[in-house]
């Protein structure tokens, strides 16, 4: 048995964890591993750290545009290699890459005086996970409308998994729509947003939502049943119009199919 | 009637009305779908040479800070970047 | 999984993001289309609804580039295993490939096709890896790939390496060709003893791409057209080894889908008159001298 083995060749496990070091670390090439030249080696490996800063940088652009608009590309591909070191990705899957940026820009001192900026890239997250959300039929306006309001109030719906609520104390959703084309720059930033993401098609789309609307589904999505959300809605909005509101909503696909309505 | 039913009321009122349609109807429609233009992230070229210009490849021989010179469009809306400096 | 090898032929296309629409309204004549597996992870969507539609108009190749079938952690593999097993029973591919490479250490993923020490040790744990995804995805092919470095520990060329796994494993071998030509440029391996360390019958798809030439290295960076050297060595593959399903990759800067479709048309050119030359002169060794 070979107990006692050679170790002249470095093993497998470690070559790797020496390679990974390097490649995370800011200029280090250990070019004792590789065959050839020590000073070309250098410059090839660089090639690979730029290789991992440019997976970051497009990666994260692509689930982030508006951010990396508002940041300017040079500092966004700044952030994506700070981030990509700092929060690794576990999955060998770049469309995940970023799934943890809204915290991370939450203490992130370059931003300090871009209070918004958690809270776009909270919304530019949820629009990008609802691209890739499971096509679960949603519920539909006619499938409702044939039952009696007592039933209807009694209906526990459930957010459909390509939808999710953004709340901000900032303007976000005006600042989304800012950098979309023909966008205009908001007036006042410091203004709250109420949206839904939502995919009713294939695209995924910020929907704006008035304070009671935003209640009512905050109150689904808790698990309330439909008749409580609405009074929600209506105390937290007096204007709130639930014949507009629940078809609005429906409209958007922002519900699951109900399991069984007539037994809810 | 009580405030429950009256909204409740209301709602169905608002699911009978015209508009209201089904939503799926609106999936089988292709042509809705083209301005989709979210690009997968992986692929297996060496990005090293995206974006670079000819015979240049890019490397990332990181220096300590980086900072910026294009501007980004938050200016615009008041307060400014600062200049990063990195951890490590 | 049972998959026919069969059902692959000709010349295909990588079909990326930016050309859903012009397969949707044209239905381009390409022989077979290849994705990238893990754009097709997610639960639903745009991706899996294109795919879903033209899977009945083409067959399909299943292409990874995250399963890092060589990095000698462990902690990644099995999830992702299961994640390519997902796609591949939802759009039952004709054909599973994955890269010679690894790309993970404990803790962290580093999406990279990352240069394989080429050692025994290495041969190992690649077998045994492979093992476990023909259990559960059926036969795969194994590309090899471009790479700025060699380790002073490599004790095999990638070709032995590559067509020793498939010895061993009865896993097949993806044949990368503008690989090879990069890798003749940045470590004189000599492409042509390259491709006859492969026995020819492993060899199930060929890959060609375009490059880009820097001071330090060749970069693989499939952003322009195959170079004229790359499509004499494609000549050369196709006289040795008969027609085999072979792809044209274009990632980065992805042009218009007529300059694919042109590139598409020219590997059938060169593939028909090299297989007709082949077919004069037979004797692989005279390719070989």
């Amino acid at each position: 048995m070979p107990w006692t083995r050679k170790r002249s060749v470095p093993e497998l496990r470690d070559l790797q964890a020496r390679f990974a070091a390097a490649l995370l670390s800011s200029d280090e090439a250990p070019a004792e591993l590789f065959s050839g030249s020590g000073e070309l080696a250098a410059r090839r490996f660089a090639l690979y750290r730029g290789n991992l800063s440019a997976n970051w940088d497009r990666s994260l652009g692509n689930a982030y545009p508006v951010l990396r608009q508002l940041l300017g590309a040079e500092f966004f591909r700044g952030l994506a290699r700070e981030y990509g070191r700092d929060v690794p990705l576990c999955a060998g899957d770049l469309n995940r890459f970023g799934d943890r940026l809204p915290e991370y820009l939450e203490t992130f001192e370059p931003l300090s005086d871009y209070p918004y900026m958690p809270d776009v890239a909270r919304l530019e997250w949820a629009l990008h996970t609802a691209h890739y959300a499971h096509n679960a039929p949603a519920a539909s306006a006619p499938a409702l409308a044939s039952m009696d309001t007592e039933a209807l109030g009694a209906l526990r719906l459930r957010l459909h998994p390509a939808c999710s609520l953004v709340y901000s104390a900032w303007a976000v959703e005006a600042i989304w729509r800012a950098h979309q084309p023909g966008g205009r720059t908001p007036g006042n930033i410091r203004a709250e947003s109420r949206t839904l993401i939502c995919r009713p098609a294939w695209r995924a789309e910020v929907l704006p939502l008035s304070r009671g609307e935003f209640a009512a589904l905050d109150a689904i999505r808790t698990g309330a049943d439909l008749g409580t959300a609405l009074e929600t809605a209506q105390d937290a909005e007096t204007a709130f119009d639930p014949a507009v509101g629940l078809s609005r909503w429906l409209g958007r696909g922002a519900f699951l199919v109900p399991a069984d309505p007539s037994s809810a | 009637m009580n405030r429950r039913n009256l909204i409740l009321a209301a709602a169905l009122t608002g699911l009978t009305a015209l508009g209201a349609t089904n939503v799926m109807a609106a999936k089988d429609g292709k042509e809705k779908c083209y301005g989709i233009a979210k690009a997968g992230a992986n692929d297996c070229a060496d990005a090293t040479g995206t974006h670079s210009c000819a015979g240049q490849a890019k490397v990332d021989n990181d220096p300590n800070e980086w900072k910026y010179v294009d501007k980004g469009t938050c200016e615009e809306m008041g307060g400014s970047l600062k200049p990063g400096a990195s951890k490590k | 999984m049972n998959r026919s090898a069969d059902s692959l032929a000709g010349v295909g296309i990588g079909l990326r993001g930016g050309h859903y629409r012009d397969f949707l309204d044209q239905r381009p004549d390409v022989d077979w289309i290849e994705v990238h597996t893990e754009n097709y992870f997610g639960d639903g969507g745009w991706d899996l609804a294109v795919l879903d539609t033209l899977r009945n108009d083409y067959p399909l190749s299943l292409h990874g580039v995250g399963l890092g079938i060589g990095s000698a952690s462990d902690e990644h593999f099995a999830d992702h295993l299961e994640k390519v097993r997902t796609v591949a029973a939802r759009f039952e591919p004709a054909l599973i490939s994955e890269h010679l490479c690894w790309a993970a250490v404990p803790g962290r993923h580093l999406n990279d096709l990352l240069p394989m020490p080429l050692t025994t040790e290495a041969l190992d744990l690649v077998c045994h890896r492979v093992d476990r995804a023909q259990d559960i995805l059926g036969r795969i092919l194994l590309e090899n790939v471009s790479t700025h470095l060699r380790f002073a520990a490599d004790t095999l060329s990638e070709a032995q390496f590559l067509d020793e796994v498939a010895k061993r494993t009865g896993c097949g071998v993806l044949l990368d060709i503008n690989n090879l030509y990069v890798n003749e440029c940045n470590h004189r391996e000599d492409a042509r003893q390259a491709m006859t360390a492969i026995r020819p019958e492993a060899v199930g798809e060929l890959h060609l791409a375009g490059h880009l030439v820097t001071g330090d290295s060749v970069i693989d960076h499939h952003g322009a057209p195959v170079a004229d050297v790359v499509w004499a060595l494609y000549g050369e593959a196709v006289s040795r080894l008969g027609r085999v399903p072979t792809l044209i990759e274009w990632d980065t800067d992805l042009p218009a889908l007529s300059v694919l479709l042109d590139e598409a048309r020219k590997a059938r050119k060169v593939a028909g008159q090299a297989d007709k030359d082949g077919a004069n002169a037979v004797d692989p060794e005279a390719i070989r001298a």
